[in-house]
């Protein structure tokens, strides 16, 4: 109801609010509608719906569940990207077959990895609560688990866009980020056995079966 | 997980610190204020020498970690009590105990701690935790049965958890090197500090007689350990260096939950280019056929 008196204050008011409201929508990072940030999201929503839903079908026995979960992590990681960043300066003491090598290997430890941790997620939900941009065009998706055994706990995921998809790079839980945790072993088992200790300790991780538990 | 271990695992020490000798814990008070001040101290010497370390990273191993071989031989002792005492014991418990109970003993072990989250909460100036943790613990003394329920969670009171050792790092407290405490885990010197401070105040604010604290918090660690055979099991066998797991997330994860208590609850953006960009001279090849120059991806991501 603006009455002729308050009318001249809404005029000045009305452009102020909107001009409050815009710079609010800028200042928030967590933007939903932001088209820069949507993609790296629906990467994410679109991961955790299907490893829930793995999780959720009854009639698969323990290593087809696994199996499929590791064929997400598969499809969802930068394993190029994440094999240099985890192993930083060392990455220069491989040479181009090693290189390969490792990339080969380390998909395989951390495909298994998250793998074996995601299937502890059962009777879990995950709630995408936004997004970050971070410098030089990486995204982070805020994510936190609810119910189940780690209720409450955030997993924010880091994303980088390469040949125009978005994979993830960093996988950070509680604020521990998996990929600086790696690095630190890989470069503890590089200083002390060097490089193709690394190779052969990962290996050797790759080829022990689970005890049937 | 790891934070409630160290919760859980901090309060065992402190029985005697006896509620009827004021003058004692002013005592103590004072020696853990001293104490607190010489790690400070000790934290500035240690400071540059980890700067000039971290330039090194990826090739060295810990920069926080001056004591490393002093830890690992304390983290080897850790170990073999953990799997021949405490998992045994834990998984007799898990065995043995109704699943209600050992959520009954989970929550009524929670209400315990709070008073220690509230005081610290009080110390780290956060109105509404307090306010939080005022209503939890009224809540669940009345209609949870004395702690058994724990109907705060019901009705959506958050729990929080802080530490003394967040408190410390709320003033400025820096953590000191990296520090593995016997049985009780990873942690640094302000760490220990924080245990000290926790585990006082965990036996001075509850209404429990002495031995009562020790049975609750024994047996909270016991069933806590039940929950997390089959994951720390994982882990330990899936890391390449147990030991570098646990320093690298406990630090990691101290640093997060100070953040977290300095209101950086949303963290800021991450240009941490040491571990997210690595443009000098490291970029070459692998990638196929893109430009390898340093900067190139920056340019076309730009474009």
């Amino acid at each position: 109801m603006l009455s002729e008196k308050s009318l001249p204050r809404a005029r000045v008011i009305l452009p102020f609010l909107l001009f409050m409201l815009a710079s609010a929508g800028l200042a928030q990072p967590e933007g939903e509608a932001d088209s820069s940030t949507a993609a790296p999201r629906a990467v994410v929503q679109d991961t955790v719906d299907q490893v829930l839903a793995v999780l959720d079908t009854p009639d698969l026995d323990e290593s087809q569940r696994r199996a499929r979960i590791e064929a997400l992590a598969f499809s969802v990681f930068d394993f190029e990207t994440v094999s240099r960043l985890v192993m930083a300066r060392n990455w220069k003491k491989l040479d181009k077959a090693q290189r390969s090598v490792f990339v080969q290997e380390f998909k395989q430890y951390l495909s298994r990895n998250y793998g074996r941790r995601l299937e502890r997620y059962e009777e879990a939900q995950v709630e995408v609560l936004g997004t970050r941009s971070e410098p030089r065009r990486d995204v982070t998706v805020l994510t936190r688990v609810v119910g189940g055994q780690y209720d409450g706990i955030t997993m924010n995921y880091r994303l980088r866009e390469r040949k125009s998809s978005w994979k993830v790079i960093d996988v950070v839980i509680e604020g521990v980020s998996m990929l600086a945790n790696f690095r630190a072993q890989f470069a503890e088992v590089v200083s002390r056995e060097g490089v193709d200790g690394l190779l052969e300790a990962i290996r050797t991780r790759n080829l022990v079966p689970d005890p049937a538990d | 997980m790891k934070r409630e271990r160290s919760r859980d695992e901090a309060q065992v020490k402190f029985s005697r610190l006896g509620r009827r000798r004021p003058h004692f814990r002013l005592g103590w008070a004072a020696g853990i204020f001293l104490l607190l001040l010489s790690a400070a101290a000790f934290a500035e010497e240690v400071r540059p020498q980890r700067a000039e370390l971290s330039n090194a990273v990826g090739e060295g191993t810990a920069s926080d970690d001056p004591w490393e071989k002093m830890n690992r031989g304390i983290f080897a002792f850790n170990e073999v009590s953990d799997v021949y005492v405490l998992v045994p014991v834990a998984k007799a418990w898990r065995w043995a105990t109704p699943h209600l109970l050992h959520v009954a003993v989970r929550n009524f072990n929670g209400l315990i701690l709070m008073p220690t989250t509230l005081f610290n909460n009080v110390l780290q100036l956060k109105g509404e935790h307090v306010m939080e943790d005022i209503g939890r613990i009224m809540v669940n003394v009345s209609f949870g049965l004395a702690g058994l329920i724990d109907v705060a969670t019901l009705m959506g009171i958050p729990a929080n958890d802080e530490s003394f050792d967040q408190t410390l790092g709320y003033w400025g407290a820096p953590p000191g090197p990296y520090l593995v405490l016997p049985l009780f885990g990873p942690s640094s010197v302000r760490g220990g500090i924080g245990r000290l401070g926790d585990g006082a105040g965990t036996f001075y604010f509850t209404w429990l007689p002495i031995w009562g604290t020790f049975l609750v918090r024994g047996v909270d660690i016991i069933s806590w350990r039940s929950d997390h055979i089959e994951d720390i099991d994982l882990t330990r066998r899936e890391s390449l260096d147990y030991y570098v797991f646990q320093r690298d997330a406990y630090l990691q994860l101290s640093q997060a939950r100070v953040d977290e208590a300095r209101g950086v609850s949303v963290p800021e953006p991450t240009d941490d280019a040491d571990l997210y960009f690595f443009e000098d001279g490291y970029e070459e090849d692998m990638d196929h056929g893109e430009d390898a120059r340093p900067g190139a991806k920056e340019e076309e991501r730009a474009q």
